[in-house]
C-alpha cells in the first residue's frame, strides 16, 4: 500500500508547480485579511488531492493498480490514508502560517482562535472527503463531482425547505455545544465519518469493473 | 508437464452484445502463447478476467494451481501485466514509477528496472507526457519484468512500436522463457510476431475459443486449398474447416494439408500464415 501512496505524492508534487502560485496568492490574501490560512490551505490540499482522482481516470490507472499484488481493498485505503496525510502536514503549514500572520501582526499569538478555525477547516475537509470519495469511486472524478454537488445541494435546498416549517433552534444548540468540545468531538466525529466512507467506497470499489 | 494458467467453463457476458462463452484453457509452464482474434472477439475480456479487473459471471480460474481470487495477491506477486490501454499516470516519470513500485513488489529490482530503461533507452527524468507512444509503451514492459514475474500477462504489448524495438522487446520474451520456468500470454494483432515466438496460438472468435494448438501444428499442417468454383462440389465437407469464395475461386482453410493435397491434386495447397487462417475462419464459412 506503501507504493499506492507514494504514487499519489508524486502525483501531487509533479502537479504542484501551478498550485505554487495559487498557494502565494492566497497566502497574500490571508496576510491581507482577506482570507483565513487555517481554511485555505487544507482546502488546496484536497483541491490537489482530488486531482489524482482525475488523473488515475484519465490514464486508466484503476485497470493496473487492480493487478497489482495490494489488491482493492488497499487502493482505496491508500486514497483516504494519503488524503489524511496530506490534510494533516497542510493542517500544519497552515497552522504554522496563521501563528506567524498573527504575531507579525498583533505580536501575539492568539492560540484559541486558530485552534478553533482550523479544527472547523479540518472538518470540513473530513466532510468533504467522506461525501466525496464514494462519489467519485462509484462515477468516476469527473461525475462523482457533479453528482455530489448536485445531491448536497438538493439536501441543502429541502434542508431549508423543511427549516421553513420545523423550528431548528434545538439543532442548532447542539451544534454550538459541540464546538466547546470541538478538540474532543471533531477527531471522533472525523474518524466516524470517514470510516463510514471508507466502508462505501470499498465496497464500491471491490464491485468495479474497468 | 504442470499447467500454469488454467480457465474452466469461464462465462462473462456483457449486455446483449456480447458474451464469452463457455471458455476452457490450459497453458503449460516454459511457454509463450499467443492470443489472436479480431477487435471485439473477446482477449481483452479473457486477459481482464484472468487478472480480476473486470467480474465474471461463472467459470474457474486458477494461476500457478491457485485460485485467482482467493490468492490474489500470492499470484499477482508473480505476474508482470501490459495493458491494452496505457495506464501509468502521465505526470510521472520512470524514476517515479521506480519509487512507488519498489513498494508494491515484493522482488522489484531497481537495478533490474534501470538496466531495461537502458536498454530501451528510455530517460528516467521525462514525464511521460512527453514520451512517445512506443516509449511510454516499452517502460510498460520494463515495469512489467522488473519484479522478476513467472508469468507475463500482455494485452498488445508491441502496439506502436516500431519493427527495430518490435524485435528487440520480442527477444527480450524468449530470453524471458529460456529457462523454462517462465510463461507468457500475449495478445496481438501482429500475428507476426507470434509466428516468431509462439510455441502455442488461442484463437478467439465472438467470444468463443475456436482453436488452441502448438504453432508448429498449424504452420505445419494448415494450408490453404484453392480451387476453382465448378471443382468445388468434389471437395469433401470433413476436410474443410472454413472456406471463402473469391471472384474466380475457392479457399479452402484445411487442417491436414498433406492429406489434401494426394486427395486432390488438381488444386494447388498454399502454406499458411496465422493471418491468413484468421481471415479465413472470420470472413469464410465455418464448417466445424
Amino acid at each position: 500500500m506503501l507504493g499506492l501512496i507514494k504514487k499519489d505524492f508524486l502525483l501531487i508534487k509533479a502537479n504542484s508547480k501551478q498550485m505554487v502560485i495559487i498557494f502565494i496568492v492566497y497566502l497574500m490574501l490571508a496576510f491581507q485579511g482577506t482570507f483565513d490560512a487555517t481554511f485555505i490551505v487544507p482546502l488546496i490540499g484536497i483541491m490537489l488531492f482530488i486531482s489524482t482522482f482525475s488523473y488515475d481516470d484519465f490514464n486508466n490507472w484503476n485497470s493496473y493498480a487492480v493487478t497489482l499484488p495490494d489488491g482493492r481493498r488497499n487502493v482505496v485505503r491508500a486514497k483516504y490514508i494519503a488524503s489524511i496525510i496530506l490534510t494533516v502536514i497542510l493542517g500544519a503549514v497552515a497552522l504554522a502560517i496563521s501563528a506567524g500572520i498573527s504575531y507579525t501582526k498583533t505580536n501575539s499569538i492568539n492560540v484559541d482562535e486558530i485552534m478553533s478555525s482550523l479544527m472547523g477547516t479540518m472538518l470540513s475537509s473530513v466532510i468533504i472527503i467522506s461525501l466525496l470519495y464514494p462519489s467519485v469511486f462509484k462515477f468516476g472524478a469527473t461525475n462523482g463531482r457533479i453528482i455530489l454537488f448536485a445531491v448536497v445541494f438538493g439536501a441543502a435546498g429541502i434542508g431549508a425547505l423543511i427549516a421553513q416549517f420545523v423550528d431548528m433552534t434545538s439543532i442548532i444548540n447542539i451544534i454550538n455545544r459541540l464546538d466547546n468540545y470541538s478538540l474532543i468531538a471533531i477527531p471522533i466525529i472525523s474518524v466516524i465519518l470517514l470510516g463510514i466512507s471508507y466502508l462505501i467506497s470499498n465496497k464500491i470499489y471491490q464491485r468495479k469493473e474497468f | 508437464m504442470e499447467n500454469i494458467i488454467e480457465i474452466k467453463n469461464l462465462k462473462k457476458k456483457y449486455d446483449d452484445k456480447f458474451e464469452l462463452g463457455k471458455i476452457d484453457i490450459a497453458i503449460q509452464k516454459g511457454v509463450i502463447v499467443g492470443l489472436i482474434g479480431e477487435n471485439g472477439a473477446g482477449k481483452t475480456t479473457l486477459i481482464k478476467s484472468m487478472l480480476n479487473i473486470i467480474k465474471i459471471d461463472s467459470g474457474e480460474i486458477k494461476i500457478f494451481g491457485k485460485d485467482y481470487k482467493k490468492e490474489e495477491k500470492e499470484i499477482k506477486e508473480d505476474i508482470g501485466v501490459v495493458l491494452d490501454n496505457m495506464f501509468f499516470p502521465e505526470l510521472l516519470n520512470a524514476k517515479d514509477i521506480n519509487n512507488a513500485m519498489k513498494d508494491v513488489y515484493k522482488n522489484w529490482d531497481s537495478e533490474l528496472y534501470f538496466s531495461y530503461l537502458k536498454e530501451f533507452d528510455l530517460p528516467d527524468n521525462k514525464p511521460l507526457k512527453s514520451m512517445s507512444k512506443g516509449m511510454r509503451k516499452k517502460l510498460e514492459i520494463a515495469t512489467a519484468l522488473a519484479h522478476k514475474p513467472k508469468l507475463l500477462i500482455l494485452d498488445e504489448p508491441t502496439s506502436g512500436l516500431d519493427p527495430v524495438v518490435r524485435n528487440e522487446v520480442l527477444d527480450i520474451f524468449l530470453k524471458f522463457i529460456e529457462d523454462e520456468e517462465h510463461s507468457i500470454l500475449l495478445s496481438t494483432h501482429i500475428t507476426s510476431d507470434l509466428e516468431h515466438i509462439a510455441d502455442e496460438i488461442i484463437f478467439i472468435d465472438k467470444g468463443k475459443k475456436v482453436l488452441q494448438k502448438s504453432r508448429d501444428e498449424i504452420i505445419d499442417n494448415y494450408g490453404i486449398l484453392k480451387c476453382d468454383i465448378d471443382y468445388f462440389s468434389n471437395i469433401d465437407k470433413k476436410d474443410m474447416v472454413a472456406y471463402k469464395k473469391t471472384k474466380y475461386a475457392y479457399e479452402i482453410l484445411v487442417n491436414d494439408k498433406e492429406q489434401a493435397s494426394k486427395k486432390y491434386h488438381n488444386c494447388v495447397i498454399d502454406k499458411i500464415t496465422l493471418e491468413d487462417l484468421m481471415l479465413l475462419v472470420i470472413k469464410g464459412e465455418k464448417i466445424c
